[in-house]
């Protein structure tokens, strides 16, 4: 076994799903690159773009700003942490970087994600640069 | 490039087609893209696809594994099409797209870009599950 550990015991690794808010056909998608002896070394999920608002109040629109501003770095996000997986091939990294579990679920989680990932050393040992105590 | 994934028009016409029985195709195939893939888009088509069809052993389009219903909301709203691609040689794929069941396919029915560029090497496999389904919202 190489520097990172086989992902064992989660039954299904493809999990994502369709958006609910319109009619029509929606898609969605996974993606788990191995190597050749069966090694994790990434997993992708779709992300759901936010509904639109369905009423012009402001706490309506304010919450839609609020969803796609999480989303756009949700998606940065995850495009920064599989170039960093696919780049540390290999390499033992924290396996939320591989499997992208757990992914960040609102704008505080998101921001904190990203700068997490772009610090070197706060992703090397585990710790959050905004939470200075160790905080993951 | 941004993750995305969309149905496409093209698409959207076949499985009106095949509902009315009309000359169509199962969707049967799957292609892996190579190239900057920006962003899937509902007016992609088998042609025009968001990225280059790639060529390259083990990413040609071709059979995918399986093409079943599943559940989201409603017993069986959902088509899930499954298969790993086993890299003959190297290459860097950006997406994939799921086809109809030509010889030579026409119809695109949907694709995804990939967060990054997956760069993999002989032997590798790069499992992928695509997921359309048919919804009843709002």
């Amino acid at each position: 076994m190489r520097g990172y550990r086989r992902i064992k015991g989660k039954k299904n690794m493809m999990e994502h799903s369709v958006g609910q808010a319109t009619t029509g056909q929606g898609a969605s998608f996974a993606a788990v690159h191995r190597d050749k002896d069966g090694g994790l070394i990434v997993i992708m999920n779709s992300v759901e773009a936010p509904a639109p608002p369905k009423c012009i109040r402001p706490g309506c629109l304010l919450k839609y700003v609020i969803d796609t501003l999480t989303y756009a770095l949700v998606l940065s996000y995850h495009a920064r942490r599989v170039a960093y997986a696919e780049k540390n091939k290999g390499k033992k990294i924290l396996q939320r970087y591989r499997t992208g579990e757990p992914s960040p679920k609102n704008l505080w989680q998101a921001i904190h994600a990203n700068i997490k990932l772009k610090c070197p050393v706060c992703r090397r040992y585990d710790v959050d640069p905004l939470l200075f105590a160790g905080g993951k | 490039m941004s993750q995305s994934q969309k149905p496409t028009r093209q698409g959207y016409a076949e499985t009106a087609k095949l509902v009315a029985g009309e000359a169509a195709t199962k969707c049967a195939k799957i292609v892996a893209y190579e190239g900057d893939c920006a962003a899937a888009s509902e007016a992609s088509t088998y042609a025009t696809p968001a990225a280059t069809k790639s060529t390259k052993s083990g990413f040609a389009v071709g059979a995918a594994n399986t093409v079943i219903t599943v559940t989201t909301s409603f017993s069986n709203d959902t088509v899930q099409v499954d298969h790993v691609f086993t890299a003959g040689e190297a290459a860097t794929i950006t997406g994939f797209g799921v086809c109809n069941n030509e010889a030579t396919p026409d119809v695109l029915f949907a694709e995804c870009c990939f967060a990054a560029g997956i760069p993999l090497e002989t032997a590798e496999t790069l499992a992928v599950q695509m997921k359309m389904m048919q919804k009843l919202g709002s």
